[in-house]
């Protein structure tokens, strides 16, 4: 037996359940969701004996996640959003965005709507694991970003989420 | 600190987190609720809608089996890295199996071969770089003269396929112009008359130093981007008067301004495939 296991079970119980929200959040997907938060791990057991400061291991987990989100999306897109030739042919991405089931709760489906720039930021500071300086370094984008991006992010999320609310309460009530 | 400045950092406490509440720039704008009443009870709506957010974000729940697949999977890689490890070192098998790549590289003399000729290639290949070199410094000397905001947006635009997407996409202009308006971002006014009526696919927003630029991307016979700007967010040696062509790698410019708008076209490839919107 390694005798790092004992770590990969505390550090799994630990960040399983936040990460697969994350990447619920980035992929819109449940199975997506579970196959990144699972890919993450994978990769920390590869290489997380090279990360020295153990402190470090939430942000390397999110920011690990985030990273294989982009690649995976690069790669199914296939596409560089700036040759016409290939916009062209991903005629698909001018499509509003495919909606979610109707089961989803209040919070996952008014997330889900708010605009991609936002969604991430806000995703992160309401799983309340990493502090906004640390979302800035799992996003790699400047503290004042994020700082924009939560506060537009985040009105933009409660005007989705009362109104969603209030349909919520009108379905009940007829 | 002013109260508008309070509210922004506030919106980055986080009810029930402690760490938030410690953060010096927090710490400052919570320490201003005490003396400002309508501060207060903005924040305290604030901090209901975010736990309510927050709590019902929490229902969601991964798949029950997930935390047992993770664990049996890291096993299964740790296990592999332990086997591939212990591989290597001398004396835990009778016989070795064959070399691996992280075999010690000392005693396979083929790598010690591999060293000789790349310390040659090396040699040999440095100085027919160096034009190379003195081109990247004219690049740099060619983009001396090129507004700073400008040189941002081919940054930008070179690693826009990272952005994972548009931040809006629709082939209707008039839809990403409002979606730039709603989400405080400069949208332009009007279309240059030549983008009229042609398709776009979608928006994207930059922030430039807290400058806040809004970018519609358009599909014609090539892609053209164009970006807003409030003019009273420029600099005055960025408000040109007479349209502006700018040149920086591949990346060409054309910037102007018209009303309380500067704005700025972009393509891929030199000026001449600027479209004569003005």
């Amino acid at each position: 037996m390694s005798e790092t296991e004992p770590n990969f079970d505390e550090i799994v119980s630990a960040y399983y359940q936040p990460l697969y929200r994350f990447g619920y959040s980035l992929a819109k997907n449940e199975h997506e969701a579970g196959d990144l938060a699972q890919q993450t791990f994978f990769i920390y057991a590869e290489k997380g004996a090279a990360l020295r400061d153990k402190s470090k291991v939430k942000s390397w987990l999110f920011t690990t996640l985030y990273r294989e989100f982009l690649r995976r999306k690069r790669k199914d897109e296939r596409m560089d959003y700036y040759e016409p030739e290939m916009l062209e042919v991903a005629g698909g991405s001018v499509e509003p965005h495919i909606r979610r089931s109707m089961d989803a709760n209040l919070a996952v489906e008014a997330l889900e709507e708010v605009d991609e720039v936002y969604r991430q930021p806000l995703a992160l500071f309401y799983l309340k694991d990493l502090a906004y300086k640390e979302i800035a370094d799992v996003l790699d984008v400047p503290i004042g970003t994020i700082m924009s991006r939560l506060s537009r992010g985040k009105a933009q999320l409660r005007e989705i989420f009362k109104r969603k609310a209030t349909e919520t309460t009108d379905r009940i009530h007829t | 600190m002013e109260r508008d400045e309070a509210k922004h950092i506030l919106e980055l406490c986080r009810p029930g987190i402690d760490d938030d509440r410690q953060d010096p720039l927090i710490a400052e704008a919570l320490a201003l609720l005490e003396a400002d009443p309508e501060l207060r009870d903005w924040f305290a709506e604030q901090q209901a809608v975010d736990e309510r957010i927050s709590t019902a974000y929490a229902t969601l729940e991964p798949p029950i089996d997930l935390k047992a697949s993770i664990l049996a999977g890291m096993r299964a890689h740790a296990l592999r890295s332990e086997s591939e490890t212990t591989a290597f070192i001398p004396g835990a098998h009778d016989k070795m199996d064959a070399p691996t790549s992280s075999q010690t590289w000392w005693r396979n003399p083929w790598i010690g071969i591999a060293a000789v000729f790349a310390i040659l290639l090396t040699i040999v290949i440095i100085p027919q770089q160096r034009p190379a070199q003195y081109a990247q410094t004219d690049v740099a000397t060619l983009n001396a003269g090129v507004p700073d905001m400008i040189q941002f947006l081919a940054r930008e635009l070179s690693d826009i396929g990272s952005r994972g997407g548009f931040d809006k996409a629709s082939d209707q202009p008039e839809a990403l112009q409002a979606y730039l308006a709603s989400v405080g971002s400069p949208s332009p006014s009007k279309l240059p008359r030549q983008l009229e009526g042609n398709p776009s696919l979608g928006c994207f927003t930059f922030d430039y130093n807290g400058v806040p630029m809004g970018m519609i991307c358009f599909k014609n016979d090539q892609v053209v981007h164009l970006i807003t700007v409030r003019k009273s967010d420029c600099p005055r040696s960025f408000q040109p008067k007479v349209p502006t062509i700018y040149q920086v790698e591949n990346h060409a410019f054309k910037a102007w301004t018209d009303g309380d708008h500067v704005y700025i076209l972009s393509t891929k490839g030199g000026k001449e495939k600027l479209p004569q919107v003005i």
